[in-house]
């Protein structure tokens, strides 16, 4: 179809066939679009994490300003979310690597590799929540280490 | 103009631009390297980031001017910039149809992602510069 006669269907607002809204995607479907959204969401995710180092670099008010509104109990479990999303376009990311190895390209074979993503995503997001839940002691411990240093400038 | 008997393409093509403009290659390689390189970088940072949340100032500025942190936060900084930048580039390539807006948004957004991760690098260097030991 050329553009012109395209643009004559949308003006005469023709009913078009049902469309994604009516299908049930297969799940392997799903895990498809949602590896383009969750890249789009961690390009989200690294704008975020520029502003952080970027308020460092413009000083200690700024650097301030910024933490009292990323601390809190809701982005906590933000970071937890964003963690989750990450690991999942990791996962998803190795299995279209396998992908174009040639491996594991039936159908049966991408439902139970996308199984896989899904529990590793989780598996990955609770990992790195149970390795960092403790972490208040060991950079107060850091800290201390390095706090003479700065108290002398 | 020259004759090019080997190719499919028309001269007409040729002259609006169509068909493949060869660079399908070099994007696809990029991003698979990309990916496979940030594997290491981007544990390393989501493990940073989760030790990170609420340090104070001094706390942050002290890890970040570690040579191995500063090193590592670059390393980030530039290979999921590029990453994102070749990602986003696809995704808007596929769903935006208009000629004119698909060709300023792909602009648009390079320019955005150089001039952020510019800002980032520009910042970590300072930070390790001016608070490293």
């Amino acid at each position: 179809m050329t553009e012109e006669t395209n643009k004559i269907v949308i003006k005469a607002k023709r009913p078009l066939s049902p469309h994604l809204q009516v299908y049930d995607l297969p799940m392997t479907a799903k895990m498809s679009i949602s590896h383009r959204i969750t890249g789009v969401i961690l390009t989200g995710g690294l704008v975020l994490l520029s502003i952080w180092v970027i308020a460092a670099g413009l000083g200690e008010n700024a650097y301030n300003t910024m933490m009292s509104l990323i601390d809190t109990p809701i982005t906590r479990f933000v970071f937890l979310a964003w963690a989750f999303v990450l690991f999942y376009h990791m996962g998803n990311g190795f299995r279209h690597m396998f992908w174009d190895l040639g491996i594991g390209i039936t159908e049966k074979a991408a439902v139970k590799t996308g199984t896989l993503v899904i529990i590793f995503a989780v598996a990955m997001t609770a990992l790195i929540w149970w390795l960092t839940c403790d972490c208040t002691t060991d950079t107060a411990n850091i800290i201390v280490l390095d706090g003479g240093v700065h108290e002398t400038e | 103009m020259k004759q090019n008997n080997h190719s499919i393409i028309s001269d007409v093509k040729k002259v609006k631009g169509l068909g493949s403009a060869h660079h399908g290659n070099g994007h696809w390689m990029a991003q698979r390297i990309t990916a496979i390189a940030s594997i290491p970088l981007v544990l390393w940072a989501v493990y940073s980031v989760f030790n990170l949340q609420g340090v104070s100032y001094l706390e942050f500025t002290a890890w970040l001017a570690s040579p191995l942190n500063a090193i590592l936060a670059i390393l980030f900084v530039l290979n999921t910039f590029y990453h994102a930048s070749l990602g986003t580039q696809v995704i808007v390539e596929d769903y935006i149809a208009n000629f004119v807006f698909r060709k300023i948004k792909l602009i648009a957004q390079k320019l955005f992602f150089i001039a952020l991760g510019v800002a980032v690098i520009f910042s970590i260097l300072k930070i390790a510069f001016t608070m490293g030991i």
